[in-house]
């Protein structure tokens, strides 16, 4: 929503006429509207079709992202709820076996790049042992991802 | 004033689709162009209009904004007063920098020109200014219209900001902006200057006032 702007006299007049002129176009009939738009020097036909032409791609390019959009969205939901429904580890790891593990899931080649991407991000091996938990909880949530995305692609 | 719910996605794609958009750009050229300076400009703001309501990318709501081409007409004015800004801010650059020695000899004949439109300016808004004072008295017994007009003033212009700001219908609003336009179309030719509203604009608010008036009654939501 724009913030209103006090208008002066004479646009408030301006705004007055605008809006009685925006009525007339919007009464014109069709045949009106063309006379008019061939006095501007426009071919009502060759716009029509531009309008409904662009119009017509526009609608699809944003059917697709919706499309994209509501399957982002889909997946996302799924990763949350296998994150949410994770058991909660038992105990709190030493730290070097906290490192071990991160280790391991960052070679994991299911997770590619993504794992040392999120750990080196994360702080590294300047991480705290709780920070260093959450990373582990998140590879963790990430390998089940994967193995679930590979078990959607082989049902396919 | 609260900021509106984002629109439904779907239900705004649903009203897209309905609409007949060979009309609507034809309907958009007409507005656009007496108020460009070239064919090109208005066809590049109608174009931008319909692509940012398309893609998503501007507020368009049809909960809010019951009709699609006053919403684009509105963009198309917004962005043309946009581009008359940046054109103002560009011509006073190009003016600042390319100033000379020769610019001083030409100094009384620019105060000359700068007094003309100074009195030019104050000529206008003499007439704007007696223009809304008339018409407030005109419409000092229609309190909706009356309402609408210090909305107009206080540049809120959405059908549904202006239902929210009165408590009126947008029905009622709808009705009281035709009773406007009619005493506005008398008033400018009353206290004449340039571009009365024309006589079709007339004609028509007059069977709308006849139609509106057993609407006065009753109108508050």
């Amino acid at each position: 929503m724009t913030t209103p702007k006090k208008r002066t006299p004479a646009e408030t007049w301006e705004a007055i006429e605008d809006d009685a002129e925006m009525d007339r176009i919007l009464a014109l009939s069709k045949e009106e509207l063309d006379a008019e738009l061939r006095a501007d020097g426009f071919d009502p036909a060759v716009e029509r079709a531009r309008g409904v032409a662009l119009a017509n791609e526009l609608l699809a390019a944003r059917d697709g992202r919706n499309k994209w959009q509501d399957g982002a969205s889909a997946k996302l939901d799924a990763a949350r709820a296998r994150l949410a429904s994770r058991p909660t580890r038992r105990g709190k790891l030493p730290r070097v076996e906290l490192l071990a593990a991160i280790d391991r899931a960052c070679n994991d080649p299911r997770l590619g790049v993504r794992a040392s991407v999120l750990y080196r991000n994360r702080g590294g091996g300047e991480a705290t042992d709780e920070q260093l938990e959450e990373i582990l909880a998140q590879l963790e949530a990430l390998a089940d991802q994967a193995a679930a995305e590979k078990d959607d692609a082989e049902k396919k | 004033m609260s900021t509106p719910p984002p629109p439904d996605r779907a239900a705004v794609l649903a009203f897209l689709r309905k609409q007949e958009w060979g009309d609507l750009r034809l309907e958009l050229l007409r507005f656009a162009m007496p108020r460009c300076k070239s064919r090109e400009l208005a066809e590049d703001l109608v174009q931008d209009a319909i692509i940012k309501v398309m893609t998503g990318d501007s507020s368009f709501d049809p909960s809010q904004h019951p009709s699609v081409a006053r919403y684009m007409m509105g963009a198309i004015k917004f962005a043309l007063a946009d581009e008359r800004k940046s054109a103002r801010a560009r011509k006073t650059v190009a003016l600042s920098r390319g100033r000379s020695d020769d610019d001083d000899v030409r100094e009384g004949d620019h105060l000359q020109a700068t007094n003309a439109f100074s009195e030019d300016v104050a000529v206008k808004v003499d007439l704007f200014t007696r223009r809304i004072t008339e018409l407030r008295g005109r419409l000092a017994r229609d309190a909706v219209a009356l309402a609408l007009l210090d909305l107009t003033i206080a540049g809120v212009d959405t059908p549904a900001e202006r239902a929210a700001a009165t408590g009126y219908t947008f029905e009622a609003i709808e009705a009281a902006r035709r009773r406007m336009q009619h005493h506005a179309a008398a008033v400018a030719r009353e206290i004449s200057g340039d571009d009365p509203l024309d006589a079709d604009d007339e004609r028509r608010a007059e069977q709308a006032e006849r139609g509106d008036q057993a609407e006065q009654e009753g109108e508050v939501a």
